[in-house]
């Protein structure tokens, strides 16, 4: 008996001394880890110095966010057109995808990223995780949605961040449905605004940048304290906010004014309906861009640039409406017949622009917990 | 008829499922009095012993204490005590601490005067402070006597509680058993298997035999008389004879067997040592301590087995029956 | 000193005994600790003091001011404050209505009791944001609770705290209380203990270590809880956990994430030596019976306190919301409708990449994979540790080599998410893109309930037996197999239902670590549930009444695969 027990014991002290010695290496191995990165892109540097023959092998790996969806045919296709064998990785929701890239831009994650959005876009192409790319420019670009000079960014998708209404909400109560920023202030809407918090939610960033663009960087946070005296809802992400609170959603909340997208409307209609239960609030939209970028240190430059100018393809920009609920950068895509008649995009969105998110945005977030969560 | 004092048990019955474990149990105990309770394994022994305590719901029949009802009462306010097979000492409390466990209502001082009391009448005088875990399979048993004697209990329930312990500690503690009982005027069932343990500790014995007790009587009337083949042969009694099969060994013609059965018990056949008896083919020899064991073939067919002072050279033996070494029994048809 | 006392053996045994244990048995005893400690390393430490150490050191030198900051901020302490308090109530909520249930469901035999311990062990994988939505539906102005008032409040956290963690306690305490020898209460009852007092002196501290074992689980689970806290509680309650999230995956502020790993580190660390302490205490070798004969059948008299108690938990805490999941999954604007289930054999317009039958398919297989690794590692760490060395040196460090793998439940998924990606990143180890992250994620997270699970069973082995095995001339390897080993496959099914339930509602790992076109069904409810619409959210429910349904499944299977019980006399 004892004996078993003492070697298993000795054993196990063996071990975690090895563990403690394997945490020692660990801490000293972040230098390591640079030095290597240091040595691959010398090597690569060697590689590409053969002019316009970028770093190429079979397989391809797309980092991106949980909510990117593609279909296989298309993916299929892709892989036959290239001989590329695709990989994705998501992971996690876009803001941890961006921070991600960050983090190990000394040995990327894969070739190609798709899902930066405009109001991490600065991070990261500030932070020298991209390398740039100029696809060939759409002949029918839906808008001048391009975040950078440097063609670090190529932008694939957009859509707008507004307030939604509960239409049958404000029919029953007999009042009629705000329309502007001021009016969710109005003592007449209190307590019916739910809103994402932008710490935690990238709509509920979006539309902190919205009230900045608004009310300009001195005004935004009296506006939130206007918003708190009126009794608005602050939940902690997209489906907290629409599923639990909003009443025009499946959820059937208590309130009738939420923070979603332009485009939820088209999914809030009736079957045979004509006109959707809900309305996005077009005064009150923020716009957010979506974009594809070649990661610094790819294995396969070739492949990245070939993925983004797939993303860019008749095929998928139709795809995009259906699969990621967002806007194509393609103008010449048929839009879903329900959104052309539930969710148009609004005419003048609050425009904020990139940098000056990327630069502000953890003081706004801060200034506004401390505003509002207190 | 219910006594005014002691236990009183009527129609007791106790089922699993289908199973009836005991039958309509009829059970008188007089206050200070020890009964063992001797049965083969599944009897229903340790059953009854359980109904009585309230650890095994009841079918049927009362449980009287001085001609009180005792069913409805909850195990703990019996005052029935238990001692079970293996003690079931508490390895979290030490020997003092098992041995109070009873008392714990006493003051202090009182509590502690008990338990000294009753480890210095079990002989572990001085143990209160030793580990559960560090007594032998005999103290941990006298710990376990003294823990059920240390709240007075009206009634002590032992189940086979020295089953798991050698012979030689056995039949010494038999005796502890006996005497502490006695000297604490303890009322107390005693369960076993143990023909010689239960004839060693009781005032009285029942034999109970499928659920039902066969034969109640002191150790000496039940030993004497039987009543029943079943109950002469789980007592020791090896060999049953019919009235032609003990003519036949030399039964004397003065004791009339109508239709009985002759238990030869033990020491019921003898060797003559002379002309006299039937003579028997040897079949096998051991030796015992003071005297040989010897098999023979008796007449009939079957093997008997007896005693006798040194070894036999000759293939045959000469023996006859000793009818104060055997018991006659009504058959059970 | 046994083999001097012992009798001597026949010579084959004889050179054995001499020799002591052979080196292939001390090998393999090291070898034993030293498989599950490598994996733990690789997988957890040092993602983990990678990440803290880049908080600390960082590319831009040392910045012991950040974290100096942050420990230093008011707002740091009432995190730190608000986890504890959400922690410690809701383990101790848990325990207190989780004992009677452990006792009725597994030291009392009633009709359908394999089905309730089945579906009380349920809520423990429901995907967090689903339990947040039915429990808002609950609590919420319109649902059945209203009349409390607790909409995002402290209560509806503890409540739904208690939804997920009733089953720990229950399946951890029950499976040693069903086992108890019930001859030690009785012995008690017979000496005049009441009911209530030969519980207290006798049974809780037979149970006591399960006990202790439970609540530090639950206290980890508590301490980290991440999604729930935010959907029940708003936005008003942040803990530990969810600010780890925030500062590391939104902000990317490692020096402040890697001061709050350290206090998050320091919590659950005094946790588990409290536990360790406590069931060292209590520890000892109980009687056990190997069959149910600790069980008996029910009777209102004796039973019914902790059956009103349990059908009040029942009801109140784990039936209504899934109940209201499960109307509201067969529910759309115009009345009952089956249309969410037929969804599910497709990609729910084009929400999903696939459908959710293949989703479920994808499920099966990654826990099949993560049960199978962290039942291997967990009978490897529950047979050393449950040895009892006599040096209190050895004894000490195989409690700590115990607590390690609780760490793996305490430490925040979002810390060794980020670990992953900067030190799985080089051949041999570059897994970052491999699927097999998934199931040893979860086989991680699931280790620590496989080794709860098993550990009590072999613990209580009365050490006599081995040694009763050792002197019939059994073997080292002779004596695992027949004295451990039948208790071991005892507790096998217990633990490879916990670790097949765990890997199935696992999300937060996950989550890291899913392909998108290979998503596991908690990630496609999550997906589904986040977007607008009432296909989406109607499908979402129906996955999510499948993947409850499925795990009760499997855990009517783990209760079937233990063997058959001995029959009773």
């Amino acid at each position: 008996m004892s004996p078993i027990g003492r070697f298993a014991a000795r054993g196990a002290i063996a071990t975690i001394a090895a563990i403690s010695l394997l945490s020692a290496c660990s801490g000293s191995s972040a230098p390591t880890t640079s030095d290597q990165a240091t040595a691959s892109t010398t090597t690569q540097g060697t590689t590409s110095s053969a002019p316009a023959e970028p770093s190429r092998s079979d397989t391809l790996t797309v980092v991106t966010h949980d909510s990117f969806a593609l279909s296989d045919e298309a993916k299929a296709k892709f892989e036959t057109d290239t001989g590329l064998k695709v990989t994705y990785v998501a992971p996690g929701d876009a803001g941890s995808m961006a921070n991600q890239l960050v983090l190990t831009k000394d040995s990327p994650l894969g070739d190609v990223v798709f899902g930066i959005d405009n109001t991490f876009a600065s991070r990261v192409a500030g932070a020298g995780v991209l390398d740039p790319y100029a696809a060939a420019p759409l002949p029918t670009l839906a808008n001048d949605l391009s975040a950078d000079d440097g063609h670090l960014l190529t932008p694939i998708d957009y859509g707008d961040v507004c307030v939604n209404a509960d239409k049958g909400w404000y029919a029953a109560k007999n009042l009629p449905i705000p329309t502007s920023l001021d009016d969710l202030a109005g003592a007449a809407y209190k307590d019916q605004l739910a809103v994402e918090n932008p710490a935690s939610s990238s709509p509920g960033l979006a539309f902190l940048a919205a009230t900045v663009g608004a009310k300009g960087e001195d005004g935004y946070l009296d506006y939130w304290g206007k918003l708190t005296d009126n009794g608005v809802k602050i939940a902690k992400g997209w489906t907290e906010a629409y599923t639990g609170d909003f009443s025009g959603s499946s959820g059937k909340g208590p309130r009738p004014l939420v923070v979603s997208y332009a485009t939820s409307p088209a999914f809030e209609v009736d079957k045979g309906a004509t006109e959707s239960r809900t309305v996005a609030l077009l005064d009150t939209c923020f716009r957010q861009v979506e974009y594809a970028g070649v990661l610094k240190g790819s294995q396969n430059v070739w492949g990245a640039k070939k993925f983004i100018d797939f993303m860019l393809s008749k095929e998928v920009q139709a795809e995009i409406p259906e699969q990621m609920y967002m806007y194509p950068v393609d103008a010449s895509v048929t839009l879903p017949a329900d959104w052309v008649k539930f969710a148009p995009l609004s005419p003048k969105p609050i425009a904020v622009d990139a940098a000056t998110i990327g630069a502000q945005r953890e003081s706004w977030i801060k200034d506004w917990t401390a505003r509002v969560l207190g | 008829m219910t006594r005014a004092a002691g236990l009183g048990v009527r129609g007791l019955t106790v089922r699993f499922g289908d199973t009836v474990a005991v039958d309509a149990v009829d059970l008188d105990l007089a206050p200070g009095e020890i009964l063992a309770l001797l049965g083969a394994s599944g009897s229903g022994k340790s059953s009854l012993l359980r109904g009585i305590a309230g650890l095994e719901p009841l079918a049927a029949g009362s449980v009287t204490w001085a001609g009180e009802e005792v069913r409805g009462i909850p195990v703990h306010e019996r005052g029935f005590g238990v001692m079970f097979q293996d003690g079931q000492l508490f390895p979290h409390r030490d020997v003092g601490g098992n041995v109070a466990y009873g008392v714990h209502r006493l003051p202090r001082a009182d509590r502690d005067r008990r338990v000294r009391e009753l480890l210095d009448l079990v002989g572990l005088a001085g143990y209160e402070k030793r580990a559960i875990t560090s007594l032998s399979g005999g103290q941990a048993q006298r710990v376990a006597l003294a823990r059920s004697l240390a709240p007075h209990p009206r009634l002590l329930l032992l189940d086979e509680p020295l089953s798991a312990l050698d012979r030689a500690l056995r039949e010494h503690l038999v005796g502890v058993l006996r005497s502490t009982l006695k000297a604490t005027e303890t009322t107390a069932i005693y369960v076993t298997h143990d023909q010689d343990e239960a004839f060693a500790v009781a005032d009285r014995v029942a034999v109970l035999i499928d659920g039902r007790i066969a034969r109640i009587g002191t150790p000496s009337d039940v030993w004497r008389s039987p009543a029943s083949p079943a109950v002469a042969t789980f007592l020791g009694y090896a060999t049953l004879l019919t009235p032609d099969q003990a003519r036949d060994l030399g039964w004397p013609l003065d004791r009339p067997l109508d239709g009985q059965v002759v238990a030869v018990g033990p020491d019921g056949l003898v060797p003559t040592g002379d002309a006299r008896g039937v003579a028997v083919p040897v079949l096998e020899q051991i030796d015992r301590r003071g005297y040989v064991a010897i098999r023979v073939t008796l007449p009939h067919g079957a093997a008997a087995w007896l005693k006798a002072p040194g070894r036999i050279e000759e293939p045959t033996l000469r023996v006859t029956l000793d009818p104060a070494h055997c018991a006659v029994v009504a058959t059970d048809a | 000193m046994t083999a001097d006392l012992a009798p001597p053996l026949p010579a084959t045994h004889r050179g054995r005994g001499r020799r002591g244990l052979p080196w292939v048995w001390r090998a393999g005893w090291t070898l034993a600790a030293a498989l599950p400690l490598a994996f733990l390393a690789i997988f957890f430490a040092w993602p983990v003091a990678a990440l803290v150490a880049r908080g600390f050191g960082g590319e831009t030198g040392a910045t012991f001011g950040a974290v100096a900051d942050v420990l230093g901020s008011a707002r740091t302490w009432r995190i730190l404050r608000t986890t504890l308090t959400l922690a410690v109530l809701g383990t101790a909520a848990s325990v207190a209505l989780g004992i009677p249930g452990a006792y009725l469901l597994y030291a009392v035999r009633f009709p359908g009791r394999s089905l309730a311990r089945a579906l009380v062990t349920v809520p423990f994988v429901l995907p967090t944001v689903v339990v947040g939505v039915a429990w808002v539906a609950v609590l919420g102005p319109s649902g059945p609770l209203a009349f409390l008032g607790w909409a995002e409040s402290l209560p509806a956290i503890i409540l739904a705290l208690v939804f997920f963690n009733y089953a720990v306690v229950v399946r951890t305490v029950g499976g040693l209380w069903g086992r108890l020898d019930p001859r030690a209460v009785q012995a008690a009852r017979t000496l005049g203990a009441s009911p209530a007092r030969a519980f207290r002196t006798v049974t809780l501290p037979a149970i006591m270590p399960a006990i202790a074992s439970a609540a530090a689980l639950v206290f980890l689970f508590c301490a980290s809880a991440f999604g729930i806290i935010m959907v029940m509680g708003g936005v008003h309650y942040s803990t530990v956990e969810t600010e780890i999230w925030y500062q590391t995956t939104q902000l990317l502020d490692l020096p402040a994430a890697a001061a709050l790993s350290i206090t998050q580190l320091v919590v659950v660390t005094l946790a588990l030596l409290v536990t360790s302490w406590t069931s060292s205490r209590h520890e000892r070798a109980l009687r056990l019976r190997g069959d149910a004969s600790g069980e008996h059948p029910w009777t209102w008299r004796r039973d019914g306190l902790a059956t009103v108690v349990t059908a009040a938990v029942g009801l109140a805490v784990l039936a209504l919301p899934m109940l209201t999941l499960v109307l509201r999954s067969l529910r759309n604007r115009e009345g009952w409708t089956v249309e969410h289930y037929r969804a599910l054999g497709t990609t729910v317009g084009r929400t999903l990449t696939v459908p959710v039958w293949v989703a479920l398919r994808n499920s099966l297989v990654v826990a099949a994979e993560a049960t199978l690794i962290a039942l291997a590692l967990g009978v490897l760490v529950s047979l050393v540790v449950s040895r009892r060395p006599r040096g209190a040196g050895a004894r000490r460090s195989l409690r700590v080599l115990d607590a390690l793998f609780m760490l793996p439940l305490g430490v925040s998924a979002v810390t060794v998410g980020f670990g992953f990606l900067i030190t799985l990143n080089r051949p041999p180890l570059d897994l970052r893109q491999s699927m097999i992250l998934i199931p040893i994620a979860q086989a991680i997270v699931a280790l620590p309930l496989v080794v709860r699970a098993i550990l009590p069973v072999l613990r209580a082995i009365d050490p006599r037996q081995r040694e009763a095995a050792a002197t019939l001339g059994a073997g080292t390897g002779r004596i695992l197999r027949t004295v451990d080993g039948p208790f071991l496959l005892r507790g096998i099914g217990l633990a490879a239902g916990f670790a097949m339930a765990t890997s199935l509602g696992e999300f937060g790992a996950t989550s890291f670590l899913a392909r998108p076109d290979r998503p596991t069904v908690p990630v496609v409810i999550f997906r589904l549930i986040g977007r607008p619409g009432e296909a989406n959210f109607g499908a979402a429910l129906a996955a999510s009444v499948l993947l409850a349904l499925l795990t009760a499944l499997v855990m009517l299977l783990a209760e079937r695969i233990r063997p058959a019980e001995a029959s009773e006399l």
